[in-house]
């Protein structure tokens, strides 16, 4: 009886997760079919069938200006967020400190205060830095915000790691250093890799700090998508989405078909080295 | 304490990016030219802002709570499925990603809207309804979109944390006899609580810092606090409101995520064995 | 692949990354170099300030030799801490006409040097000491001909207000920003009468329509689906979402122009802008007749030079506010009286709201 039950139970699971799935993927059904409308309304159904919104993003030298510098910046900031986040996540883990808490706290605090009040916060000091308008002060401004993920992220993972491992290597000769790169990364790098990736994505998909920090040469993809909303809403959007969304499926899949064993993001092992 | 060293670059980082400009601009709530206590007097004695308080909690409370509901069994299937089924889902789940917040609540516009997709199928196709039902432009959107915006960080932390859980010990306890749902309740589920912990956290805070969704996908009632800080911040140049009213979303976050640690603390108490 | 072979391959791409990152970051200092003989225009951007480009700025470097860098959304907030921290990067603003008096009040613009712009045959009321009136808009009732199957829609804000007798979905804009206007001239207040605003009348003739609106509008692109595709009937909007929507997609939308109102956008100069002569130049170019009627005839939005409207056809004159104003349809939004209120009128509406 239990058996059966067993099996109910997972095919109820089974359709829930489908359906969430669904539920995730419900908006593309309606934005895919409006980038390829031959009207400039985001409506349904699309009066006509037309190219004109990705040839408006593919042929236009801004447009692809801006996904460059987004596609910069977003990994400038990922890299640096995961490397100041490891080591904070790292430094916290081991420490024992009395003002942990305190220091958990701080390093929580950017995902607290409201975009704005950090985008206009930062312009106003950068003005006097002259950074406003300069890919280091945007990245400086993502970085910000994306660290915090990283530290989440990387801290719930190593909640689950043992740190006997690494005295083992240390007591077998190993220096810290190489410990660290040998034993601890490894068996977090699927939190790393998540990390990187929730920098990037934050990063690329961020508007308000971008709308304060980037100038006109460093203007990013949202910002640019995100130009003149107070005047118009145009189907380009959708289209510029629909190619994201079809390129990171491309580059996921082939991730996956290169690494067979699923070591990079859809990893099954338990973390073996 | 040589660990704590590896905590200076990312606190030093922020102290200067992130603490140091929030400072000067927070204090516009308190000091113009003198003291004053004028702006939290107003926000305090408003019963509107008081309201719209209320609002953000009871937006953020709802939708981190159907957000976790719907992540846990997504991440929890994740887990147990094969590598290519999984590769896949996490494309799936990564898409949304993707796409720009703008974009996202437009089509939900276009789907959820009296003439929209929803209700084209529950009236025309599938005949259940006379009138359309109304799922946008109130709380209901509202809560759509948020969830839909919240459950790819959900679900891929939950995941991530997670995966490391050794499955075979639950499928121990169910070769001692116990059923499928005592052995997760009691074997998987209070394992998998840290990333519970990092995900509902970060959904949470998420969740208190919204204002597109509900400002695109809300009606009348559905004001939230980050919406009044964005218009303060956008609008006008009194910045001693937006920076008083900053400074209550502030403590009102650092109390949920108090309060938060409290209550999962108290719930890993009774699951754990 | 060996697990070695991955592992070496990750390790160089870890290295690749970081390497990259760095240079970048250090390099990134470059900024947007001022080149020489340029003015810096922040606007509103999306496709009014491409016709900008096509019809104003252009020209106007084949004329003076001068660049015109256009910037696209231009915030009163971003110039106050600009002016504030010394690093003006705008030297051409377009406001909302509010903002004039607003920055006026903080010391944010530059005075305008009227040697240089000949304003004279502008009205008063857009020849201020620090900003000059430029751009008319139409802020006005929209409404779905086919939906309102052949209702006479013409009282315009009445209409809107009468639920009963002319049924639909009403949109309206989620701030008190001429929607108190519309409250009032609903009312029965004469059109010259209207300032200063009796707002206890205005917010007492909303709560008749409050339960009704389907749809409280925060951006303007919000007007034009909601009108196609018959989510609401009614809405306000500004006239020239109006002459898109029926130009270019067909929708058969229209326009009332009585009691409606119009709003003027300003030029302005930052306080230290860095080319503030190349500033004034420009303006005096935006501020022609032709150059006027040029941007009329490109994209509805009505002159502010008397001159301008002789150089345009009647029925290029019927789609503009300036025209209809002329004639005494429209009421001119006032400025300075929503410059002294707008923060207590903003917190006044929230609060009505949630009632």
């Amino acid at each position: 009886m239990s058996r059966s039950n067993n099996r109910r139970g997972t095919m109820a699971l089974s359709f829930g997760v489908w359906l969430v799935m669904a539920f995730l993927l419900l908006p593309l059904a309606a934005m895919v079919p409006m980038s390829f409308s031959s009207s400039a309304l985001l409506r349904l159904p699309p009066p006509g069938f037309s190219f004109r919104w990705y040839e408006a993003y593919l042929f236009d030298q801004r447009w692809m200006e801006a996904t460059l510098n987004s596609v910069l910046v977003g990994t400038a900031t990922a890299v640096f967020s995961v490397v100041l986040g490891v080591c904070a996540a790292y430094g916290l883990a081991r420490s024992t400190w009395k003002w942990k808490a305190i220091v958990q706290a701080f390093v929580l605090a950017p995902l607290l205060v409201p975009s704005i009040v950090i985008a206009v916060g930062t312009y106003y000091l950068f003005s006097f830095l002259y950074l406003n308008g300069t890919y280091t002060g945007l990245i400086i401004g993502h970085t910000i915000i994306t660290f915090p993920y990283t530290v989440v992220v990387i801290t719930a993972s190593l909640e689950r790691f043992d740190f006997r491992l690494e005295q083992i290597a240390v007591s077998l000769g190993a220096t810290p250093l190489r410990t660290f790169f040998a034993v601890t990364l490894p068996i977090i790098r699927p939190a790393v890799i998540v990390a990187l990736l929730f920098a990037f994505l934050n990063s690329f998909d961020e508007v308000v700090i971008a709308t304060f920090l980037a100038g006109p040469e460093t203007t990013t993809l949202p910002k640019q998508m995100w130009d003149g909303i107070r005047y118009e809403l145009s189907p380009v959007i959708a289209a510029i989405s629909s190619i994201l969304i079809t390129l990171s499926s491309i580059i996921i899949l082939v991730t996956e078909v290169l690494n067979r064993r699923g070591q990079v993001v859809a990893d099954g092992a338990t973390g073996r080295p | 304490m040589r660990v704590g060293y590896l905590l200076v670059p990312g606190i030093a980082f922020l102290f200067f990016t992130f603490l140091v400009p929030l400072l000067l601009l927070l204090s516009r709530s308190f000091y113009e030219g003198g003291f004053t206590a004028e702006y939290y007097v107003r926000i305090l004695t408003t019963p509107s802002y008081l309201r719209i308080i209320w609002t953000s909690i009871e937006i953020a409370a709802l939708s981190t709570i159907a957000t976790m509901l719907l992540a846990y069994p997504v991440s929890y299937y994740l887990i147990k499925v094969g590598s290519g089924l999984r590769s896949l889902m996490i494309a799936m789940i990564i898409v949304p990603f993707w796409t720009n917040i703008l974009v996202r609540c437009y089509s939900w516009i276009v789907v959820l809207q009296k003439r929209g997709l929803v209700n084209a199928l529950l009236t025309d196709q599938l005949g259940l309804t006379n009138q359309p039902i109304e799922l946008v432009y109130n709380r209901v959107g509202v809560l759509i979109g948020m969830t839909h915006y919240l459950l790819p960080p959900a679900i891929l932390i939950l995941y991530s944390v997670n995966r490391t859980i050794d499955l075979k010990l639950s499928e121990a306890a169910q070769g001692l006899g116990a059923s499928a749902w005592k052995a997760f309740t009691r074997v998987f589920f209070p394992m998998s609580l840290p990333g519970v912990r990092a995900a509902t956290l970060l959904v949470m805070i998420l969740g208190l810092g919204f204002f597109v969704t509900p400002a695109l996908l809300g009606g009348r009632l559905d004001i939230t606090l980050a919406m009044l800080i964005n218009n303060q911040f956008s609008e006008t140049t009194n910045w001693g409101l937006g920076a008083a009213l900053s400074t209550v979303l502030l403590v009102m976050t650092t109390i949920g995520i108090a309060a938060h640690y409290q209550a999962l603390a108290r719930l890993g108490r009774r699951v754990a064995p | 692949m060996s697990t070695d072979e991955r592992r070496s391959i990750s390790r160089w791409l870890a290295a690749a990354l970081c390497l990259f990152s760095t240079l970048f970051f250090a390099v990134g200092f470059a900024r947007s170099a001022s080149a020489q003989n340029t003015v810096v225009f922040a606007g509103w951007g999306g496709s009014i300030q491409a016709a900008q480009r096509k019809v104003i700025f252009d020209n106007f470097t084949k004329e003076t030799g001068i660049r015109v860098i256009d910037v696209p959304d231009v915030s009163l907030a971003k110039i106050k801490v600009m002016v504030d921290s010394g690093d003006v990067q705008w030297d051409v603003a377009q406001a909302l006409g509010m903002w004039i008096p607003l920055g006026e009040a903080d010391n944010l613009w530059e005075k305008l040097d009227y040697k240089a712009i000949d304003a004279n045959a502008l009205p008063k009321a857009f020849r201020r000491d620090f900003g000059t009136g430029n751009s008319a808009y139409g802020q006005v009732l929209a409404f779905n001909r086919k939906e309102m199957k052949d209702q006479v829609i013409a009282k315009s804000w009445s209409d809107f207000w009468d639920i009963n007798g002319k049924p639909g979905g009403r949109a309206l804009q989620d701030g008190p920003r001429y929607c108190l206007e519309f409250a009032l001239l609903a009312d029965g207040v004469p059109r010259d009468s209207l300032y200063p605003l009796d707002v206890e009348r205005a917010f007492t003739k909303l709560d008749s329509i409050k339960l009704n609106i389907g749809v409280w509008w925060k951006q303007p692109p919000q007007v034009p689906p909601l009108l196609a595709s018959g989510e609401v009937v009614m809405s306000n909007t500004s006239h020239t979402r109006i002459l898109d929507l029926v130009k270019k997609e067909r929708v058969p939308v229209e326009i009332v122009w009585t009691d409606g109102l119009i709003t003027v956008d300003f030029l302005g100069v930052p306080r230290g802008a860095k080319n503030k002569e190349n500033a004034m130049k420009l303006i005096a170019y935006m501020t022609r007749p032709d150059v006027q009627a040029a941007l009329a005839k490109e994209t509805g939005i009505g002159p502010t030079n008397n001159e301008a409207l002789s150089k345009l056809s009647d029925e290029e004159k019927a789609q503009l506010p300036s025209y209809h104003y002329q004639k005494g349809e429209m009421v001119l939004f006032d400025n300075d009286w929503w410059a002294k209120n707008n923060d207590a009128m903003i917190q006044r509406w929230d609060a009505w709201k949630l009632k």
